[in-house]
């Protein structure tokens, strides 16, 4: 085991924010506060993003998660009325908790196991002109279908929000 | 590495360190009176009624759909725009028909945002 | 506390500000200088004696300027926070002088001996003075977070702007995606704002803040791919460094005005000030903040947004800090962001409010496709060799 770096101590706090805001997204009491704490977890992700020298993907995840998606999701959960939620009975969240932990736990060991540390990225990090390159030249159905699954997506979305009266 | 976010940060945390003393120092200075006409919430001069959080017009729910989308195609439009010499005109073509193809559903949500009874 | 009776009173209440204050920027400034050498990021050519200081002053000179080019000083002083927040107050009175001129008053007057000079500062110890009340079923954890979320939001969206090439606090490659990054945590405070007031005008006042800013950030974010597009570069500094030739609002005037216009929308300010609309919904989502809350949104992150949008559009559209050379760069743009400022501060003397229905189908329909022709002129105008995209 070798020195702990500043990288690793910026691992280990990015990892206790991700995953307690996760788990406080699903336990809150309050269901705003959960919303809240899953645009925490993201932006945690967005910080393992800047870890890995991906400086683009974390902004693009803040600006499309946070920024848009994460808005939806507490616009939506704000407008809810109280009377009907239902909580359910007989449900032990301790351990609930425990197991969860547990399975992703034995998850991350098998991919451990490996020898996935093993392998060294190229040296150096790719450039945005690089990317969009990239995107652009060899990736390109990937384009297309993104605009046609998005444009579907919100499409279908208001067809289903609207009343049916039209 | 990351450098320049963590310089980013920092910023953040100095407007943190600025800010919470100037809502420090009114606890300590302001008087201080408990009146329950001061704690209600502000309704004109009425007495409240009603709950605080009332459901608000839903035609404009499209609109924020509409916004995740777009912000996806922008973010893309802009991988597209700072590699533009390199890709020259396929690439070009390639963007047109994304942003031709996002223009169908900004019709449609258009059209049924401005029709109220629908929602 | 008692009220004050007397000006013996309000000079102990003034002493005692500004003994908390000292005692808080001394153990400030103490803290982060350890920090800052603990971490290594100054070189200081300390340590100085006293008797070195005595014959050879120049010796200061080198420790100031040594000082002056850490991180913590472009952070707190120029271009970072004093500076930001001194253009902010400047600014502000500026504002109210522009617009009573316009309404054929006079405006601030009698703090300070001339014109109102000292006017920001009587107001700030004002708002200092007043109570901060919760309101009742309101919830008081996300109600005290919000002014302070939106000052740290407004604050780190300076650290990528650059006043010249030396003089930036974080020198970032991606420098235009950070400030759409910070720029996208705006619609979630506005939300939480709304929310956490439990009352009915802040929530009607903040869903339709909400509904503006979405609406306007799209067009806004499209507005700036032109200038990424001319420099080929997302870093501000060669932003500005590619227009040496000629600046960007020649080639792209369509996008300037869509930046213009978004930009007023994104800060709320008229014709676009639906939700703090004064008269009709009694300030809408900030109508339950009192006191130093209220000075905090509607005073300082406000004015930060303004500098941070007029110091943008010169970025992006006027070149910046580029100008003659007999005065230094940092002038140019300091004079240039004024010029802006004044620009946007002037439309709320002159135009009513925009409805929100007009004010949402003008930002999804009109400005969206105004910014997407412009990108398909920038095509045609590299495509012919006007602009040279990377060369300097």
């Amino acid at each position: 085991m070798g020195a702990i770096d500043l990288a690793d101590i910026v691992f280990y706090i990015l990892a206790i924010i991700t995953l307690a805001s996760a788990i406080l997204a699903l336990e809150a009491k309050e269901i705003v506060y959960g919303a809240l704490a899953l645009a925490l977890s993201l932006l945690g992700v967005a910080g393992f993003f800047i870890l890995l020298d991906a400086t683009f993907l974390a902004m693009f995840q803040i600006t499309v998660y946070v920024g848009a998606i994460a808005v939806l999701i507490i616009f939506t959960v704000m407008l809810v009325r109280r009377e009907k939620w239902v909580e359910k009975e007989g449900v032990n969240r301790v351990a609930g908790i425990f197991v969860t932990l547990l399975v992703a736990l034995g998850m991350g060991l098998v991919v451990l196991q490996s020898n996935i540390g093993q392998r060294v990225a190229s040296k150096e990090a790719a450039s945005f002109t690089q990317i969009g390159v990239q995107i652009l030249s060899l990736y390109w159905p990937v384009i297309i279908i993104l605009s046609l699954v998005l444009s579907a997506a919100v499409i279908g979305a208001i067809a289903l929000a609207k009343l049916d009266r039209g | 590495m990351g450098y320049d976010i963590f310089l980013v940060i920092m910023t953040a945390g100095f407007g943190l360190l600025a800010a919470v003393p100037m809502l420090i120092l009114p606890k300590l200075l302001a008087p201080k009176s408990k009146n329950l006409a001061k704690e209600a919430p502000y309704e004109c001069g009425n007495i409240p009624s009603g709950s605080g959080r009332i459901s608000f017009m839903m035609q404009y729910y499209s609109y924020l759909l509409m916004f995740v989308v777009f912000d996806v195609m922008a973010m893309f439009l802009f991988a597209w725009g700072v590699s533009y010499l390199a890709t020259g005109l396929i690439g070009t073509i390639i963007i047109s028909i994304f942003i031709l193809v996002m223009l169908i559903p900004m019709a449609f949500t258009l059209f049924h945002a401005g029709r109220r009874e629908l929602w | 506390m008692t009220q004050i009776r007397s000006f013996s009173d309000f000079l102990i209440r003034v002493i005692k500000i500004v003994a908390v204050l000292a005692i808080i920027g001394g153990i400030f400034v103490v803290a982060t200088s350890f920090l800052q050498i603990m971490f290594g990021m100054s070189e200081l050519p300390l340590p100085i004696s006293p008797s070195d200081l005595i014959t050879n002053p120049s010796a200061l000179i080198s420790l100031l300027t040594g000082l002056m080019d850490t991180d913590f000083f472009r952070i707190s002083v120029f271009p970072g926070f004093t500076f930001v927040a001194l253009y902010g107050a400047i600014a502000g009175l500026w504002e109210r002088k522009l617009l009573a001129k316009m309404q054929m008053r006079v405006g601030p007057l009698y703090a300070g001996k001339v014109e109102g000079v000292l006017q920001p500062i009587a107001d700030v110890l004002k708002l200092l003075f007043k109570e901060l009340i919760t309101p009742k079923g309101a919830d008081r954890f996300l109600f005290g977070l919000v002014p302070v979320l939106t000052v740290v939001i407004s604050t780190a969206a300076i650290a990528v702007i650059p006043v010249s090439e030396h003089w930036v606090i974080a020198q970032s490659d991606f420098g235009v995606l950070v400030i759409f990054a910070v720029l996208g945590f705006f619609p979630i405070t506005v939300l939480i704002t709304a929310w956490s007031s439990n009352s009915k005008f802040p929530f009607i006042g903040g869903l339709r803040a909400l509904h503006q800013m979405v609406a306007y950030e799209i067009p806004l974010i499209l507005s700036t791919l032109v200038a990424v597009m001319y420099s080929g570069s997302l870093n501000l500094i060669n932003i500005v460094n590619a227009q040496s030739t000629y600046w960007f609002i020649l080639f792209a005037p369509v996008s300037a005005i869509v930046f213009f216009i978004c930009g007023l929308a994104e800060m709320e300010r008229s014709p676009y000030d639906l939700p703090e609309a004064e008269s009709e919904l009694a300030s809408g989502w900030l109508a339950e903040y009192s006191g130093m809350n209220f000075g905090l949104i509607l005073g300082i992150a406000v004015y930060i947004k303004v500098y941070i949008f007029s110091a943008l559009f010169t970025i992006f559209f006027l070149g910046g800090w580029l100008g003659p050379n007999f005065l230094p760069p940092e002038f140019w743009f300091i004079l240039k962001t004024a010029i802006v400022t004044t620009m946007i501060l002037l439309p709320r003397g002159v135009l009513p409010r925009s409805k929100i229905d007009v004010l949402l189908r003008q930002g999804w329909a009109r400005f969206l496709l105004l910014a997407i022709v412009n990108i398909f002129i920038a095509i045609v105008l590299i495509q012919a060799g006007v602009i040279v995209p990377g060369a300097v």
